[in-house]
């Protein structure tokens, strides 16, 4: 946890977010291909233009936008849906939880006034590439700010091209893209697991996740997880000790 | 809210659950606005809770356990095109370390492991 860990300023300065925006390139592609997607499903449900933007620009959170778009209505709105909506999204999204709280000793350097509102552009690309950056030895949080921005200039334009265009992408299926989380989340790992101390807690996970995707329903099973993970490493420690 | 028949007798009102609106804002500013709750929560959390050497370990290991919770029961759920994804692009990075190769090599593993009918 010591701060010597860690080279460079702690930033943002414009080149850390460069970086960020350099590591991101190659994710953008499958990115704009799964916004192109969503925005098309969004055009066949009968979402408007102005709706389909709150779901992209404004909740942005790729999976859980799909999964709110199959429970769109026919007719009128009413509120058992709305809650109903917003727990699958809560359920989706509750990864994002376990995120933010693993960038606490590294983004709280910086002011909070900074932080929060960056907060909103947190998504599994910034999360990933940070985390893979930081265990590295990084400390320039311009890269998690710079590759949110990316993001959300990649996602929300692509799924409003997606609406307008409608149709030829409708089935990310057919190009693997809904597996795009499961090979980025791979291939990121792969630095993080190279420096820890100890894959106990990372077989915890894998063992309690399994379990818990099998007997629940939903996406719980990350959260569950992930905390079984963490849980382990507080009481048998196992992470990385730094000096 | 539909009109009262004014005849309801016993039981709590649950007329509010059959509210009918005719926009999706209400929901669309709902979900958005818990999902900004999620994405600052535990951050905010964490900021609140003393980072003891247990809590530091904890967080340290958080995510490499994130990634291992997310990729390996969905990669096992989706059967042998998940699977594929995911190993040709972990062991990619392992070997060749250029995350964009590793990210395209899983892509195709997946797609070509479903256009071959598994």
């Amino acid at each position: 946890m010591s701060a010597g860990a860690f080279t460079g300023p702690l930033g943002p300065t414009r080149e850390g977010m460069t970086h960020g925006v350099r590591m991101a390139l190659p994710l953008v592609p499958g990115t704009i291909v799964f916004a192109l997607a969503n925005g098309a499903l969004s055009a066949q449900t009968g979402l408007s233009f102005a709706e389909t933007f709150g779901m992209s620009g404004v909740l942005f959170a790729g999976a859980a936008q799909a999964m709110a778009t199959q429970l769109w209505p026919r007719d009128a709105w009413s509120l058992s849906l709305l809650l109903t909506m917003v727990g699958v999204v809560a359920a989706v999204n509750s990864r994002m939880f376990l995120m933010g709280a693993s960038l606490r000793p590294w983004l709280s350097q910086a002011p909070p006034s900074l932080i929060y509102p960056h907060l909103a552009l947190l998504t599994d690309m910034n999360w990933s590439l940070g985390v893979t950056y930081r265990a590295k030895g990084g400390n320039d949080i311009g890269v998690v700010l710079g590759v949110g921005l990316l993001s959300w200039i990649a996602w929300t334009p692509a799924c409003m091209a997606g609406w307008a265009l409608t149709g030829a992408l409708a089935d990310p299926r057919r190009y693997g893209l809904d597996l795009m989380m499961v090979v980025v989340f791979s291939a990121m790992s792969i630095n993080v697991f190279k420096r820890a101390a100890a894959l106990a807690p990372f077989v915890v996970a894998a063992v309690v996740s399994l379990a818990a995707a099998y007997l629940l329903q939903g996406f719980w099973f990350i959260v569950i997880g992930a905390l079984a993970g963490a849980a382990y490493a507080a009481v048998f420690g196992g992470a990385r000790g730094r000096a | 809210m539909r009109p009262s028949s004014g005849a309801r007798v016993g039981g709590p009102d649950l007329s509010i659950w059959d509210w009918r609106w005719d926009s999706a804002w209400p929901a669309i500013l709902a979900m958005a606005l818990v999902t900004y709750l999620i994405r600052i929560g535990g951050y905010w959390l964490m900021g609140r809770v003393p980072i003891g050497p247990r809590m530091g370990r904890a967080l340290e290991a958080l995510p490499g356990a994130i990634f291992v919770s997310a990729v390996l029961p969905i990669a096992v759920k989706a059967g042998p095109p998940g699977i594929a994804a995911s190993l040709v692009a972990g062991l990619s990075m392992l070997a060749l370390r250029r995350d964009w190769l590793a990210i395209f090599l899983g892509l195709a593993a997946g797609a070509l492991t479903r256009g071959a009918g598994f």
